[in-house]
């Protein structure tokens, strides 16, 4: 595609990004929805016959990773995928343009009548459900939503009562698990985004703030604590940028363990943020806990435990 | 040992992937069976061994990667250099015996030696004919290396050393020491600092095993009594070979040992070799913790993989690494640790030992009871000052042996009642 040709680079996309998402800051859903679409963030993965930008998903990743670093509360990540996913139909266009909103419920499937993990179901026109063959697009208004707030209060996650569900659309097993595949990776980089801004945050705070004559970042202590979040956050930058690479042999990479090596490697780097902005860190008014609460939603949607599993047999297997 | 000639390196401008796949056939078709830690016919190999084996691994192309043409090396890229470590950590076969050589006196030497220490020294490095030891650590001046003391002194044409260095890996084979001096005195910091490339056969020099925790000898003190060398060993300007070495150093730190995350992945496949060779261990596979564990540590070779391939984009791509060259060192050290405590883990509750690994972890497992290593033990020894003078040290008479008068530290053996005395 011409985009490509004309050697964009995805680092190009994360100024603009930022721009765009600091301009929704603090606005409500719908709001955001149309700043978002007119800034081209939603499309950057989805075709160009509708509306969108036609490139890799390594373009996406950027933007991905400047909302998790100022925060942005939206399912971002979700309206991306599917925008990409449903190429084939108006649905793509609609979500590009920011017209509708879509989520996804990260577990449970039509089947078992009841769907969980989805976020921002409350605000959203379409929710993505598993089904026995792939996952169904269903329409919000045909479910009933219930908040459940355990891990985060002020953005909690929805279980969906699928009884009544109304189909919109499919998708294909293969399809679908393209769409998880792609959704690990845009998560992933929005999970290095908010443990980049945390530790920016730490090494700014433990600078500026002095305890025994010093600022706190004059001790070792402290130089190695941050030396070793900043360790973590590039290998996890690392891996994925390199999950997006082909080998020297042409085959795609596994993108697995770039997402669960981001998401153990964030729980690190937020959770010292906050042991490092002492009794501050743990109120409510620093924002480093929303982070944490959304890492901790992420690994919860996505069963990282399980996943992780998952690699372990896999690898085992490959013995 | 009999290796097969390599078809390859008659054409250096070969892509990345033919590369890999030329080192992996080549090194599966002649790893000699006895130096592959995850079979059964594994010994260690004997230094002429892993010496022939190197030596064959240069003239198949699968050393000194990116050196030039005129000083032995094959004139590739960092990308040829990556595809090869890549293999070479995917097989179980012994770390390099010249690695002070290939990582540190070779690049050293590129950048500041002059064109005759280029051809003598670089050439001979890949074939396997020098080893290097690395003669920077002394006594009080370990993490805080500018105030190192071991001195030289220009006397006309030629330079007169005196001091001492420890921890020296390697000094008791090595056939050079790259040696860093200086010119002035200890309160010069980082001005003056004089490094040398000196043959360790210089009349002067003496070098003393140190036993190490693993019950090797691998490092040694090192004496340096009034050595001569010419000026020609000399490697650059006084302060020149300190400044370069750290540039260098900045480098080589992201560039060598790049099989690291290939051969952690290998010996995590040991792991589970030996493990489904045990019918207890076996069961342990199936459980979610242990299953969970490993796909921690999967996650971990990928982002160390991740920080590998990014250092040699960034090198390509001419960006300057600075601090960053440290990043895959350390991380590879922390995602080892997290491994071999898990390896503890998983094998302790058996108490069995790891019959198809036998390479690296014998005796990691066998640490806490090892009947080969008596002076770890817990019973009193007796005291062995490290700082006090040798008469302190104890009483086997053999004190004379390694007395000498005006220095600070003598050189210490480990002896049967524990103090280091040599016997
Ligand atoms: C297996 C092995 C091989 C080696 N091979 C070589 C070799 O070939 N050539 C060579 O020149 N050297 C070699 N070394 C030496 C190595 O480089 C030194 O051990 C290292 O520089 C540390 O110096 P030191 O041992 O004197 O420890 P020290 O500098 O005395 O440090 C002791 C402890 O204090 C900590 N410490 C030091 N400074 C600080 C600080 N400012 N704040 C907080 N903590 C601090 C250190 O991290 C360490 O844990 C080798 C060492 C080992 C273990």
């Amino acid at each position: 595609m011409s985009h490509q040709e004309e050697n964009l680079r995805p680092e190009e996309f994360a100024e603009a990004a930022a721009a765009a998402v600091g301009d929704v800051l603090g606005r409500g859903v719908r709001d955001t929805a149309k700043v978002l679409a007119a800034a081209g963030l939603f499309g950057v993965c989805a075709p160009e016959s509708r509306g969108g930008l036609g490139l890799d998903l390594a373009f996406g990743v950027p933007v991905c990773e400047a909302a998790g670093s100022l925060q942005l509360h939206f399912p971002l990540v979700e309206q991306m995928v599917l925008a990409k996913a449903f190429a084939d139909s108006d649905i793509a266009q609609a979500l590009v343009d920011g017209e509708k909103i879509a989520t996804i419920a990260w577990q449970g499937s039509l089947a078992d009548k009841t769907a969980s993990h989805a976020g921002y179901a409350d605000t959203c026109d379409w929710i993505l459900v598993a089904d026995e063959e792939g996952a169904s697009l269903l329409e919000a208004g045909s479910l009933l939503l219930q908040a459940n707030g355990t891990m985060d209060p002020e953005y909690p996650q929805f279980d969906v009562d699928l009884a009544n569900a109304v189909v919109k659309a499919h998708l294909s097993a293969a399809a679908f698990a393209t769409l998880v595949d792609d959704a690990l990776v845009l998560s992933a980089g929005f999970i290095n985004g908010l443990s980049a801004e945390a530790l920016t945050r730490t090494a700014q705070y433990t600078s500026t703030r002095v305890q025994f004559g010093r600022p706190l970042s004059a001790k070792q202590v402290v130089r190695h604590t941050l030396a070793h979040m900043k360790l973590l956050h590039e290998s996890s930058t690392a891996a994925l940028r390199r999950a997006l690479l082909t080998n020297e042999f042409g085959m795609s990479r596994d993108v697995a363990p770039a997402f669960s090596g981001a998401l153990g490697n964030a729980v690190f780097i937020i959770e010292k943020a906050i042991h490092l902005h002492g009794g501050m860190g743990f109120t409510w008014e620093l924002p480093l806990h929303y982070s944490l609460r959304e890492v901790r939603k992420i690994e919860a949607a996505f069963n990282n435990g399980r996943r992780l599993e998952g690699l372990g047999a896999q690898f085992i297997a490959t013995v | 040992m009999d290796f097969h000639a390599n078809p390859l390196t008659a054409q250096p401008a070969i892509a990345p992937d033919a590369y890999r796949a030329h080192a992996r056939e080549w090194l599966k078709n002649n790893l000699p069976a006895h130096m592959r830690a995850d079979t059964l016919d594994y010994r260690s190999p004997t230094l002429a061994e892993s010496s022939q084996w190197e030596a064959a691994m240069y003239r198949a192309g699968l050393a000194g990667m990116t050196w030039p043409v005129e000083y032995g090396g094959h004139g590739l890229t960092l990308r040829e250099h990556l595809a090869v470590n890549k293999e070479i950590g995917a097989l179980a076969m012994p770390e390099s015996v010249s690695s002070i050589g290939k990582e540190l006196a070779g690049p050293i030497i590129m950048t500041v030696g002059t064109e005759a220490q280029k051809k003598t020294f670089l050439p001979a490095i890949l074939q396997m004919q020098n080893y290097w030891c690395q003669g920077f650590s002394e006594p009080d001046a370990g993490s805080d290396l500018v105030r190192l003391r071991t001195r030289a002194t220009q006397e006309g044409d030629q330079w007169r050393i005196n001091g001492q260095k420890i921890w020296t890996s390697g000094a008791a084979k090595a056939h050079y020491c790259l040696l860093l001096t200086r010119t002035g005195t200890v309160a010069d910091k980082h001005r003056g600092l004089l490094m040398f490339a000196v043959p360790m056969d210089t009349p002067g020099i003496r070098v003393v095993p140190i036993r190490s925790i693993d019950n090797k000898e691998s490092f040694a003190e090192v004496f340096f009594d009034d050595v001569i060398v010419p000026d020609s060993a000399r490697l650059g300007a006084p302060d020149e070979g300190w400044n370069a070495a750290i540039r260098v150093l900045s480098i080589e730190r992201a560039t060598n040992r790049m099989y690291r995350p290939w051969r952690f992945e290998c010996e995590l496949r040991q792991l589970v070799q030996a493990c489904q060779s045990d019918a207890q261990l076996a069961g342990r596979l199936t459980e979610s913790y242990y299953q969970r564990r490993i796909g921690q540590l999967v996650c971990e070779i990928d982002g160390l993989k991740g920080l590998v391939e990014q250092s040699v984009d960034q090198l390509l791509a001419g960006a300057a690494i600075g601090a960053r060259g440290s990043l895959t060192k350390l991380y590879w050290s922390n995602a080892t640790r997290h491994s071999w405590h898990w390896r503890r883990k998983s094998s302790h509750r058996s108490g069995r030992p790891q019959a198809r690994w036998r390479g690296v972890p014998a005796s990691i497992f066998a640490l806490p009871t090892c009947s080969r290593m008596p002076r770890l033990s817990t019973r009193a020894r007796p005291k062995c000052n490290w700082t006090s003078s040798p008469s302190a040290l104890c009483n086997c008479q053999r004190i004379s042996d390694h007395e000498s008068p005006g220095r600070k530290f003598a050189p210490r053996r480990v002896c049967r009642s524990g103090c280091r005395c040599g016997r």
